[in-house]
């Protein structure tokens, strides 16, 4: 773990023969998605000008505003999330399981392969070859290439759990291994079952295991597992209960795979299968609260870093959102909530508060926090920092309030039988304060970019000479901290 | 636990369905008789309506428009029957369109609602339609053809022909025409003359594109009567 021992470098790929992490990996794939960020980020800002009539780029198909919405939800998913999710893969589990990745020759084919899928999923959805799968319209003829490439990515990352001796996981690679196996199942069924097998109703059960999972058994596991490692490393203390995150562990193994069908209420699907996934979506509060409150635990008494500990702020941030929109999701799947919310802004805006404000949030601040260690440098502007957390935090906020407004508003126009357009013109004012809102989301990202541009022109320290005004400092010899029975298996080491 | 929820929410629900209702819809044995300028044989028909469905897929018009009826909020009176799951077993609901988001109506009960020529026109610009609608212009589903629009300076379309499009010449003149006949109204009125302007603009007509979607369109809920649109003499309301 240590760099420091002067021992002669491994191979080209590792300082020396006892550094885990290929950090040039790290590196890389957070660079991308940054930037993949951006653009999607982008691509949901003109989407939304078309909602105030003032759309840009009218009469050009393939910037078409159908297609850059799939282009926004798509690129949030696969380019910005599952990018940064690998550079924190890349991070976290050597140093979880003390064994590197199976090969660094593995990790470059995948970085650069999943660019070209990106790119190759942008230029086929301007196209017109887009798929009709919510969050997989990647087009259709990518579809295999992507498996292959997923395969092998995951080989590379499940391998160093293989190769581990250690007894004890600590509960961050459960979570790992899981969402590796899982995804790799979902994302087989959706794009192959859905396209060529199962039509109409039938395809509707399945695509809705499909949206689901992405989320709930890609984008949650990972996302938990990395707040799990960063979160005792940012206050420098234990994970408040090891047996509490099992609890949240196998709760989200056992509820989340049955969800699905909460995306069709009171559609053709049977009607027992719809119950079904309304009951197990209720159980996700299990899981949410065991996760919040070791989280919360965690972090009790450490309210005095909120002003100075940057990716505190955001993990904080993250995990209150967290909350709100898992306490949301397990009222509105009931048949009360459905009947007027369903098909509205409503949703719209909760999923801009899971994927934005909980997992988004939860990797900007692995980017803050990796700046001193990885990158070895001294943040450019913490004013800069501000601004960037306090107007997407707000931005959100904003969004989120305008938007479930608007459903609201939609719902019980709708079931009052007025003309459809007039839902539509009572929209148009929570549009407009979403696309400002959104507008302050942007700007905030720019931010972002503009603060780490200058802080990479900026000079590089050695890693024991900074002192990090973020307080995210990481002992050398730091592995993950179990508490309970397993903590005589893997002693707290001294700070 | 994946499997055991694929088996209980995704395949179960599936094999359910697909036993128990055999396809009901979705196959073409004549040309509906709206259709009868544009396709000859059924054959001809069906491939456009298939077409016009990879164009709905194409455009993203299902993130936007939703293909199922719910038996609550009034949608059945409001859109017309509550969907069944039988309407969906057939290969042009592979992969399905349920979607899952209405910024504009519902689609699975509008066939027939409006004429193919109201479809064109939305399609072209939906604002001229639908005043204050926030659907994108589809300008690609047209062509531009030799002929052209004369329009006077406050938009209004000026019809002279039974098409209200002229040749070049025809156009020129006809400009001719209304600024002589506006002069000459004024002078009757004893009003100054009011000089209006008039500018033309090229015709555009559907291309395959265009039609086939609107054939896709025409299609969604033709296999119920009027569309399975509630019937607009029933007097019993809820």
């Amino acid at each position: 773990m240590s760099e420091t021992t002067g021992a002669k470098p491994a191979n080209r790929y590792y300082a020396s023969e006892e550094t885990l992490v290929d950090y040039a990996m790290v590196k890389a794939h957070l660079a991308v998605s940054v930037i993949f960020l951006l653009v999607a980020i982008l691509a949901g800002f003109l989407y939304s000008l078309q909602f105030t009539n003032s759309y840009p780029f009218k009469g050009i198909s393939w910037l078409s505003p159908g297609r850059v919405r799939m282009l926004h939800t798509n690129a949030i998913a696969y380019a910005w999330l599952v990018m940064a999710f690998f550079g924190l893969l890349h991070y976290m589990l050597p140093k979880l399981t003390g064994q590197r990745v199976l090969s660094p020759v593995i990790s470059r084919f995948v970085l650069w392969a999943w660019v070209a899928i990106v790119a190759g999923t942008v230029v086929g959805i301007l196209g017109g070859t887009a798929q009709a799968l919510e969050w997989g319209e990647t087009p259709a003829w990518l579809d295999p290439i992507i498996v292959v490439v997923y395969l092998i990515m995951a080989a590379n990352f499940i391998a160093p759990v293989i190769k581990s001796r250690q007894k004890h996981l600590y509960v961050s690679t459960w979570y790992i291994v899981a969402a590796l196996v899982w995804t790799g199942l979902n994302y087989v069924m959706g794009n192959f079952m859905v396209e060529y097998v199962a039509p109409g109703t039938g395809g509707a059960a399945l695509t809705s295991m499909f949206i689901h999972n992405l989320v709930g058994l890609f984008v949650t596991p990972i996302g938990i597992a990395s707040m799990y490692y960063l979160l005792p490393l940012v206050l420098n203390k234990p994970i408040y209960s090891h047996s509490l995150s099992l609890i949240g562990f196998w709760g989200l193994a056992f509820f989340y795979p049955l969800n699905s069908t909460h995306h069709y209420i009171f559609s053709p699907i049977p009607m027992w299968a719809q119950y079904a996934g309304i009951v197990a979506s209720v159980g996700v509060h299990v899981v949410v609260y065991t996760v919040v409150y070791n989280f919360w635990m965690t972090m009790r008494g450490e309210n005095a870093q909120l002003g100075r500990n940057i990716p505190y702020g955001w993990i904080m941030a993250g995990t209150f959102f967290y909350l709100v929109t898992c306490i949301q999701c397990a009222f509105h799947v009931t048949l009360t909530f459905q009947e007027i919310i369903h098909f509205t802004d409503w949703v719209v805006a909760h999923a801009h508060m899971v994927l934005f404000g909980t997992f988004t949030f939860w990797s900007i601040a692995w980017v803050y926090y990796l700046i001193p260690k990885v990158w070895h440098r001294r943040l450019y502007s913490r004013t800069l920092a501000q601004w960037h957390f306090w107007l997407s935090f707000l931005g959100l906020l904003l969004m989120f309030v305008s938007l479930t407004a608007a459903g609201l508003v939609q719902g019980y126009m709708w079931k009052s039988m007025a003309p459809f357009i007039d839902s539509v013109r009572a929209s148009v004012p929570f549009w407009l304060t979403r696309t400002l809102t959104g507008t302050a989301i942007v700007i905030a990202q720019l931010l972002f970019l503009y603060n780490l541009y200058r802080t990479f022109k900026g000079p590089e320290v050695l890693t024991d000479e900074v002192h990090i005004p973020l307080d995210c400092s990481e002992p050398a010899n730091w592995q993950p901290v179990i508490t309970g029975p397993a903590a005589a298996a893997r002693p707290v080491p001294a700070v | 636990m994946f499997a055991f929820g694929f088996l209980t929410t995704g395949l179960a629900p599936w094999l359910m369905v697909s036993r128990s209702t055999p396809s009901t819809v979705g196959e073409f044995t004549s040309v509906p008789y709206e259709f009868e300028d544009y396709f000859k044989d059924p054959a001809e028909y069906e491939k456009a309506v298939y077409r016009g469905r990879d164009i709905y897929v194409r455009e993203a018009c299902w993130h936007c428009h939703s293909q199922y009826i719910r038996p609550v909020a009034n949608e059945a009176l409001f859109y017309g029957a509550v969907s069944t799951a039988g309407e969906y077993e057939n290969k042009l609901q592979l992969p399905q369109l349920f979607g899952t988001r209405r910024v504009g109506p519902d689609l699975i009960r509008i066939s027939g609602k409006y004429s193919n020529d109201w479809h064109f026109a939305h399609f072209f610009r939906p604002r001229d339609v639908v005043p204050d609608s926030v659907m994108p212009e589809y300008r690609w589903f047209f062509e531009k053809t030799d002929r052209f629009w004369v329009f006077r300076a406050d938009g209004s379309s000026m019809c002279r022909t039974a098409e209200c499009t002229y040749s070049a010449d025809e156009a020129k003149d006809a400009i001719e025409f209304f600024q002589s006949d506006d002069a000459q109204r004024a002078q009757d009125e004893g009003r100054a003359d009011p000089k209006h302007q008039y500018r033309t603009e090229p015709a555009w007509k559907p291309n395959n594109d265009g039609i086939a979607i609107v054939a896709y369109i025409q299609w969604l809920g033709s296999w119920l009567p009027n569309g399975g649109r509630p019937d607009p003499l029933a007097t019993t309301v809820r």
